[in-house]
């Protein structure tokens, strides 16, 4: 069955801001399925509010709406651009929550729009626990035994039945929010509890503990002519009771029998088709008890889904663009397979290699945060490495994590055994190295499975790595077989040097002059049954090479390895643009990744795809394996972020050529003196600052340029442990806890600029004239990271000097500097003082919000500056704009407002107030005419049910701010909110003449006569905004149980008086009429209007 | 050198990259290198098999020689003379190979409702399975057997059944097909089994140059334009006209199934539907189950009753 015909236009919804459990995974499935339907003559209308996503791309769809997704915003989309069809199985839970709720409000059928991919029943069969058991039951598969809940006490009830343990899994949330395995009632009454509240249909569903058994999962594929095919079987690592997204899994599935496989793959298919999931994709999860094979159903995303991503990657088979084409009438049989070119996509991929995926934590930014990983998922990236063995492929992806404490070691076998046994009886996130540990001190793999779940083939194989590494450390001499063997098994030139004592260049030295090195296979879906066209490589040390450089110019991009908080999609935006633009400008564009979840690691990205950890020796290979044909130009180290940029000066030293701001130039931004010399030659100004190796030595500094002060270590980058000190004690305590800080590792003391205004700066440069991409002025004042501060651009409340002055700093540091691309530099305005706090020569966290908010490709011009394209050329050929910039917006332009979106939910006890480091994972943009909507519109992007326009708000406030808090706080009573507040900001208040109810703190507990404490009144839901302005840091701080319970129950909570004066902006814009909807499309041709006025205005 | 394995199709030997040194399965009763050991495979490992994959995809099926101890010792064009002198699969009936010595029964599971003669041309253990599943009794023949001997059982329908060899040196087998087919009893045959029937119509086989292996080939069934992931393992095919009806001896026959890979023919029916094979492996053991229906589709055409 071809295309259909009736279908002209389609509406696509993204997944909005990067969030635990739903990353950039949906940006890689939705921008394949904006080309695929872009290819087909649809047009496509999108809706994503997060603008650091590629498929936001203006050039990826006709109309890209950069709007909350609430069915609200899409509502008025929908209304405006009258699509015939929309798919919303590709933006993870968020699009399909959303394309729900628009049907039920019967918003799809008053426009006469058909859903495509999925149908609502099919939907709610697969995601309505009652009726999917049901549906298990019928083609005779078997659930867990479980129990629907729609109360506490229904709960406690039915653990009458199920006993404990027993797992809580709330109705339709996504990533498993809100679901845990109680061990007692007090655990079933705080973990249902919560799921209650967090199911949008106050449900959970309790079900018999299957901890401990094999978990799986299949990817399955249907089209409307009723194929199905499964793409993929993934196994997890780690048994059951492990969110599969925070999991160690592998692909294809390893310990199962063909007749399990076989098994599970019928039940598989019989699920799909009475689900009806019938143009599209989904993934089915299965638990197999280990002793006697009994397989039990746990559950099904009737979407694509993260697993779909790693499927896809893993395979080489595109399940996103796959299902879009599905959803718009082909079959499986009509489309050919994108690596053949010749054979069908209904087919079963088969896989030569073993791929192994491990998530990526960042518990060290949440201190009190549980580790203990449970089915909620708490992971924020992960890798993916591909090898012709299963050690191979584990020390890859072990390595792709860019931590040294991450890979294998093997430093003495004086181990307490039961101790290590003992501490991986909880799955944590370091429960992998105690295994090899446990195994290689000699625990017997009986005791470690005894102790974990994990299965014996696994233990089996990483102790086959622990006994490679003995003969590595025990044989005489390194000889030639034993290294070509441990490379076979994934060894690193570093762990085998740790292990000969040799250095990690002495034992690359050796293996080169053996002629030792990785060869390059394909994945190419078949097993190499048929010619792949498409070239997706990775390393292993066997026999056949099967890269074939080609003669042509190349350049090789590095990407920015796993997702982690400071280093997200934003920087594969960068890298994605860099290949797009190289690629237009005639170079072969060659990725170096190794993040499922990005665009960058699609085979549709660059010419040649490199499935590789970003290590100097893996990245040297491939820039070798380049080099045995044709040119390369370069290597770009500043798109991916620090990964690259950590590496640039060690490839430098090997003869690699990077292009763009050299390594000198780096290391010049990069070092604390060198870049003081670079300031004081421009003549611009830095906070006072001094470097100390022990509290002593920090006391005086902080004596000398005087409190509050900013206290770092000096070696670790991304606000990693910096903190705000107010004085002597505090700072004391501070250095107590950096128990590590000597002379040769000192903590970095900065003056911390109190009340300042930060100013974020995204420029080009190209050794001669500076395009200031973009000024953006933050919300909240200096102190709060850049990553988690809102910010504006234009500017809302610098001048035009200001900017100048602005412009004038930029340049000077670029020369001094020396950059060719892009440079970040951020500023602090204190008392008309413009201080440079840092500068960055590479791609920054803002560029994609830059370029959307400009409507300027900023990442595709850098790409080219860098190969040495001057800003004047770029101006010609229209990748800049022909007059003015993005520093001077012309008046009349419209102002984007970037607002962070934190974790916090997923981390109960973790304080939410924001500090120097960076906590965020992902952001939203609104856009519009006046700040206030633009204000807006960020919150309802980036909170569910975004800023309240009536009712009760709690304030608290630090006395320093209580001056600048009266005027809207008393907004807010004239616009008819009711005031709550502890004592002595009531006080204040009330002698302004605002009315004001007064609450109990905590501590103080409710009063005789009923007046309640804060958090009660939280918890009942009876506060729909706080306000509450913290002193200090740390969970002793007053205002914690505040902030706590009003992430608990989803309020929002304003921590600083700037971000009350946005939010008061925002709620009167609400108020006074419903915000409108604009593509980018409109706004860059309202913006090139305006730029053309200016130009005349000019001449 | 080539190792025949005497339950399987085929001469086999075990070539894997990484052999599991233990094995991890409640179904596990023994070492996959104690089962190799059992049905004298010879197995290899340390290869590297994609390269080994890519060699045969340039160059073709091929014959080939495993060494070891002092016979490897040689030189290497020793070694391939030897190789070279080992006989193709081309012209070789091998079935005699492989057959069954005596007449074996597999019982039907519950009620009997029909009985089949499978002529066991290399038969797998799952495929009479299949059919007792489905409550048919089967008699395993030697292929040696003659037509009387067949008729001796008074089955229900006749099963032909995979196995090695080449299809065009296979006459007796076609000849108990052909007589089948005249006394019009229900026919269905698998894999060598369909190259017999294709046979018997009067169709041509030929050898493959890339030979169909694996689990997921993806087959359409050309009544329903339904596609099912299925089992190759075959290096000959039969060559017949894809989309339309041709005239045999036993009446119209047509293609009922192709690879959607190379179009190759992996069905064959009469329009009468008293016979049909397919080129794969319904039985599934290893493999996808999605051709099951086929063996219903049999138990159908054996009894009223069938396909329960």
């Amino acid at each position: 069955m071809p295309k259909r015909s009736d279908i002209s236009s389609v509406m696509v919804i993204g997944s909005g801001p990067i969030v635990i459990g739903q990353a950039c995974e949906f940006d890689y499935s939705g921008t394949q399925a904006c080309r695929v339907l872009k290819a087909e003559g649809l047009r496509v209308v999108l809706v994503n509010s997060n603008p650091a996503t590629i498929m936001t791309d203006p050039e990826f769809a006709d109309a890209t709406y950069v709007e909350p997704i609430t069915p609200e915003y899409v509502e008025r989309i929908i209304a405006k651009e009258r699509p015939d069809a929309l798919l919303p199985t590709l933006g993870g839970q968020t699009a399909l929550n959303t394309a729900i709720a628009l049907h039920h409000a019967g918003v799809l059928d008053k426009y006469g729009v058909e859903l495509i991919g999925a149908d609502v029943e099919a939907i709610e069969r697969g995601e309505n626990r009652e009726k999917f058991r049901s549906i298990v039951e019928a083609i005779g598969g078997q659930s867990a035994q479980s129990i629907i809940c729609h109360t506490l006490e229904e709960c406690f009830a039915a653990t009458e039945d199920l006993g404990y343990p027993v797992v809580v899994r709330p109705s339709f949330t996504m990533g498993g929010a809100g679901s845990g395995i109680a061990y007692n009632p007090d655990d079933l009454a705080r973990i249902a509890g919560a799921g209650l509240q967090a199911s949008p249909t106050t449900e959970v569903l309790l079900e018999e503990s299957i901890i401990g058994w094999k978990e799986f999962e299949l990817e399955l594929m249907r089209d409307r002519n009723d194929n199905v095919v499964v793409v993929c079987s993934i196994e997890n690592l780690d048994p059951m009771g492990v969110h599969t997204g925070d999991s160690i899994t592998v692909a294809p599935s390893l310990t199962l029998t063909d007749r399990e496989y076989q098994h599970m793959r019928d039940v598989g298919i019989d699920i799909i088709r009475a689900v009806g999931v019938d143009t599209g994709g989904c993934n089915i999860q299965f638990a197999i008890n280990p002793d006697d094979g009994r397989m039990i159903v746990i559950e099904m995303n009737p979407r694509v889904s993260r697993s779909s991503a790693l499927a896809s990657k893993a395979t080489g088979f595109p399940i996103a663009k796959i299902a879009a084409r599905l959803a718009i009438g082909y079959t499986l049989d009509e489309i050919p397979n994108d690596i053949t070119e010749k054979t069908p996509a209904s087919f079963e991929p088969t896989l030569d290699y073993i791929v192994v995926k491990i998530p990526r934590f960042a518990f060290e930014k949440f201190p009190g945060a549980d580790t203990t990983l449970t089915t909620t998922m708490k992971s924020v990236g992960e890798a993916m490495a591909i090898g012709r063995s299963f050690p191979e492929s584990l020390q890859k992806a072990l390595r792709s994590m860019e931590r040294p404490s991450a890979v294998f070691s093997w430093p003495t076998k004086s181990i307490d055994i039961s101790n290590l046994l003992n501490r991986m009886r909880r799955p944590h996130d370091g429960r992998l190295l105690l295994v090899q540990q446990a195994l290689w001190a000699g625990a017997g793999i009986d005791a470690v499975y005894e102790a974990t779940g994990i299965d014996p083939w696994f233990l089996d194989q990483i102790t086959q790595i622990n006994e490679m590494a003995d003969a590595i450390s025990g044989s005489e001499a390194l000889d030639r077989p034993t290294l070509f063997e441990a490379k076979q098994m994934g060894f690193s030139d570093e762990q085998i040097g740790h292990l000969r004592g040799l250095s990690e260049d002495e034992v690359r030295e050796l293996r080169h002059s053996w002629g030792m090195r990785p060869v390059y296979k394909t994945v190419d879906t078949c097993a190499a049954e048929f010619e792949a066209a498409t070239p997706y490589h990775y390393s292993s040390y066997d026999e056949e090479d099967e890269s074939r450089p080609s003669d042509r110019d190349k350049v090789i991009i590095l990407g920015s390895g796993p997702n982690r908080i400071g280093q997200g999609i934003e920087f594969d935006y960068s890298c994605v643009h860099a290949a797009l633009a190289l690629s237009d400008a005639g170079y072969e564009t060659i990725m170096v990744n190794c993040n499922p979840e990005t665009v960058s690691t699609d085979y549709d990205t660059s010419d040649r795809l490199y499935f590789e950890p970003l290590t100097c020796e893996d990245v040297l290979e491939v820039v070798h394996a380049e080099q045995t044909r044709g040119h390369v130009a370069g290597v770009i180290v500043q798109l991916g972020g620090q990964t690259p940029l950590g590496l640039a000066q060690r490839l430098a030293d090997a003869g690699v050529p990077i292009v763009g701001t050299s390594p000198a130039a780096i290391h010049l931004a990069e070092e604390r003196g060198a870049f003081g010399e670079v300031l004081a030659r421009a003549g611009l100004p830095a906070p006072d600052h001094g470097t100390a190796g022990s509290f002593v030595e920090a006391k005086a500094i902080a004596a000398r340029i005087g409190y509050p002060i900013l206290v770092r270590p000096s070696y670790v980058l991304g606000g990693r442990g910096m903190e705000i000190v107010y004085d002597d004690a505090m700072l004391a305590d501070y250095l107590q806890r950096s128990t590590d800080v000597t002379s040769e590792h000192p903590v970095l003391v900065d003056r911390f600029l109190d009340d300042a205004i930060e100013i974020d700066v995204d420029a080009l440069f190209d050794g001669e004239e500076l395009y200031l991409a973009g000024v953006m002025e933050h919300i909240e004042e200096a102190g709060i990271h850049s990553g988690d501060s809102a910010c504006a651009l234009p500017p809302i409340t610098l001048g035009a000097s200001d900017i100048e002055r602005i412009r004038e700093s930029t340049m000077g540091i670029a020369r001094g500097v020396g950059v060719r691309g892009l440079l970040n530099v951020q500023f602090a305005l204190v008392a008309d003082t413009l201080f440079v706090l840092e500068a960055n020569p590479r791609a920054s966290r803002t560029v994609p919000f830059v370029s959307k908010a400009t409507g300027v490709q900023v990442a595709k011009a850098a790409a080219r500056i860098m190969l040495g394209e001057s800003v004047k050329q770029l101006r010609i050929e229209g990748l800049l704009p022909a007059f003015g910039d993005g520093g001077n917006l012309p008046v009349g332009s419209a102002i984007a407002v970037k607002e962070a979106v934190l974790p916090f939910g997923r981390f109960h006890g973790v304080d939410s107030v924001l500090g120097p480091e960076m906590k965020s994972t992902g952001e939203v943009m609104g856009i519009d005419d006046s700040f206030g909507i633009a204000f807006a519109k960020s919150q309802q992007g980036a909170f569910a049910g975004g800023l309240p326009t009536s009712g009760t708000a709690f304030v608290s406030l630090a006395n320093r701010d209580k001056r600048a808090a009266v005027l809207p706080i008393k907004r807010l009573a004239d616009l008819g909110f009711h005031i709550m507040a502890t004592q002595g900001t009531a006080d204040v208040l009330r002698r302004n003449g605002i009315e004001v109810e007064v609450l109990r703190k905590q501590h103080e507990g409710p009063s005789a006569d009923g007046v309640r404490t804060t958090v009660e009144v939280i918890m009942a839901g009876g506060i729909d905004l706080i306000i509450n302005t913290p002193y200090g840091v740390g969970p002793r701080v007053d205002g914690y149980e505040i902030r706590t319970a009003a992430v608990m129950m989803g309020v929002p909570c304003v921590t600083t008086v700037q971000g009350l004066s946005a939010a008061v902006q925002g709620i009167d814009a609400l108020v006074a009429a419903d915000p409108g909807v604009r593509s980018l499309q409109e706004h860059a041709a309202a913006l090139a209007k305006l730029r053309q006025l200016q130009e005349a205005a000019d001449d | 050198m080539r190792i025949v394995n005497p339950r399987g199709s085929g001469s086999l030997d075990y070539v894997v990259r990484n052999p599991s040194r233990i094995s991890s399965n409640w179904r596990a009763q023994r070492s996959l290198d104690e089962e190799l050991r059992d049905f004298g495979v010879v197995g290899i490992s340390g290869v590297d098999t994609r390269a080994l994959t890519r060699h045969l995809r340039e160059a073709g099926a091929m014959r080939v020689g495993i060494f070891s101890g002092a016979a490897s010792r040689r030189s290497p064009d020793d070694l391939l003379e030897a190789v070279r002198a080992s006989p193709g699969m081309v012209g070789a009936n091998l079935t005699e190979e492989v057959t069954t010595d005596q007449v074996y029964t597999i019982a039907a599971i519950g009620e009997p409702i029909a009985t089949v003669v499978a002529v066991d041309l290399g038969i797998k253990s799952m495929t009479p399975h299949r059919m007792a599943e489905r409550g048919i009794t089967v008699h395993v023949v030697p292929a040696t057997i003659g037509w009387e001997g067949i008729v001796a059982f008074n089955p229900d329908g006749v099963f032909f059944s995979n196995g090695p060899g080449d299809p065009a040196a296979a006459d007796h087998a076609v000849a108990l097909m052909t007589s089948a087919l005249e006394a019009k009893i229900p026919v269905f045959g698998i894999c060598f089994g369909n190259q017999i029937l294709g046979r018997a119509l009067g169709l041509p086989t030929y050898k493959l140059r890339f030979g169909h292996r694996g689990i997921n080939q993806p087959v359409q069934d050309l009544t329903t334009g339904k596609v099912e992931v299925t089992a190759h393992n075959h290096g000959f095919a039969v060559q017949a006209p894809v989309g339309e009806v041709f005239e045999t001896p036993f009446g119209g026959a047509r293609v009922s199934h192709v690879c959607l890979n190379d179009g190759v023919v992996e069905g064959l029916e009469l329009v009468d539907g008293s016979a049909f094979s397919v080129q794969y492996h319904p039985e599934a053991a290893a493999g996808p189950h999605d051709a099951s229906y086929l063996f219903d589709r049999f138990a159908s055409a054996l009894s009223p009753v069938g396909g329960r």
